[in-house]
């Protein structure tokens, strides 16, 4: 018998609830260590989500020079020297801004472009060609024919370059030919990577343009792409200005993207705000600009915001979790009470009692730790460079707290008002034959226990609740952002909206009507009988009726507005005061006010607005612009994406967007990761509380089992212990079930209030929506984890009662 | 019982290993107070092996208490095995329960861990003090009560009268000068109930432990030198055994105690007997002290007044 063998027979003594803390502990670990990743997993989602949708414009460095040829050497490449020199300038970055910024690129375009008037027989009145110089086009094309062109010579007066496969199709140029003055095609090529977004940084090194002028015919515009080294010597002898583009492309790799937005964000200005030489001498500095700085700055909003919505919904299986651990660890203390005081009795110190303990919790967490752990490690992927703790930072801690807080201030009073639900029945339990439902109510309302399931349940049920509001509420207020601004299952803008193109599209199937709304007059004065007001008027058609309704954000306008028998009539919105009935528009006079809406969907309103009847609008002498909005309603049964693709093809010159496709738009990956992580979490949280009140259920059953085995003493049969037991945990857990759903919905509306959503709703403030069927199933798995729990208490509880 | 190379315990203390004066012990519940000991006195010579009955409540569980450091008295004072029991500090106290005291209580669940055999059961109290020739001496306490060959054993896979033999020897683990024994046959058949207190006279005898036993038992007397009466919280009467040259029981002698003021306690008997109440007259006799009932003159022998 050593110290060692004394603590590991103990370990092997009771092994269920020695695997139980350690199966506890793994869960916390597991969920502790998960959180940093999930924080870090939905911050790289914002950031590649965003980066995703960046235009080179929007998201490259670039910067732009303009210089002449110097050299007249072929042998000087200057642009293998800027590009050096601008690597060199990515290294020097601090993470994670080196990370996300790709390796340059540079582009050269030599003076003016070059244009010829081909023969009629090519279909182009004139061929434009801009003569390039890109850096690194042999690493991002194919070579579909001939070589890669040679230095430029001063000797020789015609410069080889290389042309965009397609465009020398098209013409029909012949390699060798010289089909531009001083340049001879040395090859074709093709872009390895089309869809590369460095081409919009070179948009003619990927396809041709066609401009049609309705006089002149149609002109080809490319470009000739020379070799790197014109940049030194310039083109057929000629030395022309030469405007140069550096830039950094943005890389949305998951790696790179897992970034804390902020600190990318510090670093970005502090490189836009110095100068860089690309020289050594010191002759050529630039000054990089980009646009991804607002960007980075609202995915700064979007990762804040979905963290603390992290933080918040974890709050609920971490802190059961750890009550777990707890329960487990005094059932441990309870079940070996008696060797504990024998060992004591033999002499055993507190620090001896302590130091085994402590002993064997530190195994414990360790296997525990580790396994739970090992687990999170193959489940989720690690956190990238930078991510994680970096990740928190900036978090709105309050709002990340604040269910927690209402949870545990909502305990407080749940345990009050327990107490005085429990108080009401005594009384009417009093009167009853029957006594056990008597005996569990006083038992539950004199004995200590209950408190801890009580939490458990209104944490579990609260988080689980608080997920799926937040997440249906986003999903609503995203739904109406779609919908507000496509106003209808299919918008159109663009075309004038005549007959002729109405017509058009209702002979597309699965439309319904047409409602065409055209911007009639700006800043006319409104008369009120208060105060004047300057509104912009809109005019539709009574299909607008037709169109807005079923859209979750229908404004609901009154048939009478498009009524002409009376006048003009308008619904007013915005700025405009609510209440008035009445006022004079401009030169129509005086009009009927219907009402007062805040938004038009579909239609982008002024600050103060009206909206009348087209109808009633040119009777009155108004003018009347042709439409270029038309709102399409959908046949029943027709789809309005189909719908859509149809209506493309017969107007190919116009925007036609459906609601769904601006709903598919705000669905931003970050907010889908949270609707899965809201479930997840949900489903995780609702089986720790069972397991929490289980535990707890069981560490307090020592304390019924004496008054069990007196019931059976005195004759009570099982059913009547059973019945003792369900009346004992049953109102307070249904107590705190309700409470919990209360919670949850009060800790979303705050969560809702209180963080910046305008990645997923827009302008729109988040509102609060509650999705029924979440509701019913958080209700139902509650109800019936609960079912188990009183059912396994109260079978236990007639078990332990029986006599020896 | 098996001769044992255990030996007996040196005394680094002077005087009795038992020794209380007026020993109080109030309990408060509930704004009620309980007075489970009023002034009891008693004192056990080292070696000695001691019974300790009385009825429910009487105070013989309080006293054991007291004894065995666990629990503290509200007045008069206490040693054991040279330790003053009102002034330990707790450090003192653990060291008091490690090596002067050891302890056998009646439920085989409470001396036993169940998960331990019977040899790492007697070296736990060893482990716990840090003694090191622990498996040496676990075997010859075993062996000592002759359960050597069971010593790889559950206490589930022994029988009573052996878990509470393993109990001995697990008291006995760390040679403390007093053993305190608690209904330790409570559990047990007359069969094994002999055997184990046997085993308790045999220890005492071979190591010079000594041996105090609380207990309902009424046949414990056959194996103990003396037998200590406590009602009321007092000790009353001590019925002494004396044994003849063979060693085989000679007589018994019923004594009562008295106090350091004087006080006696009459035998319950002696009282209901002679309808001793409220007071008795006192004579004294040469070398004696007559006690009489009051309504009796001790000169004739005859009721006053008749």
């Amino acid at each position: 018998m050593t110290p060692l063998s004394w603590i590991v027979s103990r370990l092997r003594a009771g092994l269920a609830p020695v695997v139980a803390v350690a199966v506890a502990v793994a869960v916390t670990v597991a969920l502790i260590a998960a959180l940093p990743r999930v924080v870090a997993d939905l911050a790289g989602r914002a950031t590649s989500g965003a980066f995703a949708t960046l235009s080179a414009r929007e998201g490259d460095l670039m910067a732009r020079w303009r210089g002449a040829p110097a050299a007249t050497a072929t042998t000087t490449d200057p642009g293998a020297a800027y590009l050096e020199a601008a690597e060199d300038l990515r290294q020097a970055q601090p993470r994670p801004l080196r990370d996300v910024l790709v390796p340059p690129q540079l582009l050269g375009e030599l003076g003016f472009p070059l244009s010829v008037t081909p023969p009629a027989s090519s279909g182009y009145h004139r061929l434009t060609f801009a003569v390039l110089v890109d850096a690194t086009l042999e690493e991002h094309t194919r070579l579909v024919s001939g070589a890669w062109p040679r230095p430029p010579d001063a000797a020789d007066p015609v410069t080889e370059a290389v042309v965009l496969h397609d465009a020398a199709e098209r013409l029909g140029w012949v390699l060798g030919s010289e089909p531009l003055p001083g340049i001879r095609l040395a090859g074709t090529f093709r872009p390895t990577d089309p869809h590369d977004r460095r081409w919009e940084q070179v948009p003619r090194g990927v396809r041709y343009a066609e401009l049609v002028d309705p006089n002149l015919g149609t002109e080809l515009v490319s470009a000739v792409f020379v070799d790197r080294r014109a940049l030194a010597v310039g083109v057929s002898g000629k030395r022309p200005q030469i405007i140069h583009t550096l830039w950094y492309g943005i890389s949305a790799d998951t790696e790179s993207a897992g970034l804390d937005a902020e600190v990318l964000a510090g670093q970005l200005t502090a490189t836009l705000a110095r100068t860089h030489d690309l020289t050594t001498d010191g002759r050529l500095s630039i000054r990089l600009f980009s646009e991804l700085g607002d960007v980075l700055d609202a995915v700064s909003v979007q990762q804040r915001t979905l963290t603390a919505l992290v933080l918040a919904m974890a709050a609920g299986p971490v802190g059961l979790s750890i009550l777990l651990v707890w329960l487990a660890a005094v059932g441990v203390r309870a079940r070996r009470a008696t060797v504990t005081a024998l060992v004591r009795a033999r002499g055993a110190s507190p620090g001896q009692l302590r130091a085994w303990a402590l002993t064997e919790g530190v195994a414990l967490l360790l296997v525990g730790g580790l396994a739970g752990y090992a687990v999170v490690d193959a489940a989720l992927p690690g956190p990238g460079r930078g991510a994680g703790v970096g990740s928190l930072s900036g978090t709105d801690a309050l709002a990340a707290v604040a269910p927690t807080l209402l949870t545990v201030a909502g305990g407080i009073l749940v345990w009050r008002l327990r107490q005085g639900v429990l108080r009401l029945l005594v009384g009417p339990l009093r009167t009853r034959r029957s006594l056990p439902g008597l005996l569990g109510v006083l038992r539950a309302l004199r004995g200590s226990g209950g408190a801890l399931p009580l939490i458990a349940v209104l944490l579990g049920v609260s988080v689980a609740v608080v997920g799926g509001t937040v997440s249906a509420s986003l999903d609503a207020t995203a739904r109406d952002a779609a919908w507000g601004l496509n106003g209808a299952p299919v918008r159109i803008a663009g075309p004038r909206m005549t007959d002729d193109v109405v017509a058009r599209i209702e002979s597309v199937d699965g439309v319904a009507s047409v409602a065409r709304v055209a911007r009639v007059a700006d800043a006319v004065p409104l008369q009120l009988p208060e105060q004047t007001i300057h509104v912009g008027v809109w005019a539709a058609d009574d299909h607008l009726l037709d169109a807005y309704r079923g859209s979750p954000v229908d404004p609901g306008l009154p048939p009478a507005l498009f009524g002409s028998a009376d006048g003009v009539a308008a619904v007013v919105g915005g700025l405009v005061p609510e209440g008035a009935t009445g006022g004079r528009l401009g030169s129509v006079g005086q009009v009927r006010l219907l009402g007062h809406r805040d938004l038009l969907p579909g239609i982008a309103t002024p600050d103060a607005w009206a909206l009348v009847s087209s109808e009633a609008w040119a009777s009155a002498g108004g003018e009347a612009p042709t439409a270029t909005i038309a709102l399409v309603a959908v046949a029943d049964g027709a789809r309005a994406d189909e719908v859509a693709s149809a209506l493309r093809v017969q107007l190919d010159t116009a925007v036609v967007s459906t609601a769904e496709e601006q709903l598919r738009g705000r669905h931003v990956p970050a907010s889908l990761a949270f609707a899965r992580l809201a479930t997840a979490t949900g489903l995780a949280t609702l089986v720790l509380m069972t397991g929490a009140i289980l535990a707890a259920d069981a560490v307090g059953a020592a304390t019924r089992r004496d008054a069990t085995a007196r019931l059976r003493a005195l004759g009570a049969p099982d059913r009547d212990i059973r019945l003792s037991v369900v009346w004992e945990t049953a109102p307070g857990l249904l107590l705190a079930v309700a409470s919990g759903i209360g919670l949850g919905i009060g800790a979303a509306a705050l969560l809702l209030g209180w963080l910046d959503y305008g990645f997923i709703t827009g302008a729109r403030r988040a509102r609060l929506a509650l999705d029924p069927a979440w509701l019913a199933a958080v209700l139902g798995l509650v109800l019936v984890a609960l079912a188990a729990v009183i059912t396994t208490a109260a079978r236990r509880a007639a078990r332990e009662g029986e006599a020896p | 019982m098996t001769p044992t190379s255990t030996r007996p315990p040196s005394r680094d203390h002077a005087g009795p290993d038992i020794w209380c004066e007026d020993l109080v012990r109030i309990f408060t519940t509930e704004g009620a107070e309980v007075q489970a000991l009023q002034g009891l006195n008693l004192v056990v010579e080292p070696g000695e092996v001691v019974a300790l009955v009385g009825a429910s409540g009487s105070g013989k569980s309080t006293l054991l208490g007291i004894l065995s450091g666990l629990d503290r008295p509200t007045g008069g004072r206490a040693r054991v095995a040279g330790h003053d029991l009102t002034a330990m500090r707790p450090r003192q106290r653990i060291s008091f329960r490690r090596h002067s005291v050891g302890f056998i209580w009646q439920q085989t669940s409470q001396n036993l861990v169940p998960h331990l055999s019977a040899a790492d059961n007697v070296m736990l109290p060893m482990m716990i003090a840090g003694r090191r020739d622990r498996a040496a001496r676990a075997h010859d306490l075993l062996d000592m009560l002759g359960l050597a060959d069971q010593s790889r054993r559950l206490p589930p896979e022994l029988s009573g009268g052996q878990q509470q033999r393993v109990a001995i020897a697990t008291a006995l683990a760390n040679a403390p000068d007093v053993l305190l024994a608690d209904e330790p046959t409570g559990e047990l058949d007359d069969e094994n109930s002999a055997a184990v207190l046997e085993a308790l006279r045999g220890v005492a005898q071979l190591t010079g432990t000594t041996v105090l036993i609380v207990t309902h038992d009424p046949t414990v007397s056959d194996h103990v030198e003396r037998t200590v009466q406590i009602r009321d919280g007092r000790t009353s009467t001590e019925v002494v055994r004396r044994f003849d040259a063979a060693g085989r029981t000679e007589a018994w002698e019923e004594y009562t105690v008295i106090d350091r003021a004087g006080r006696i306690q009459l035998p319950k008997a002696h009282v209901e007997e002679l309808g001793l109440r409220d007071r008795v007259r006192l004579r004294h006799g040469d070398g004696h002290v007559e006690v009489w009932p009051a309504t009796r003159d001790p000169r004739h022998g005859a009721e006053e007044g008749s």
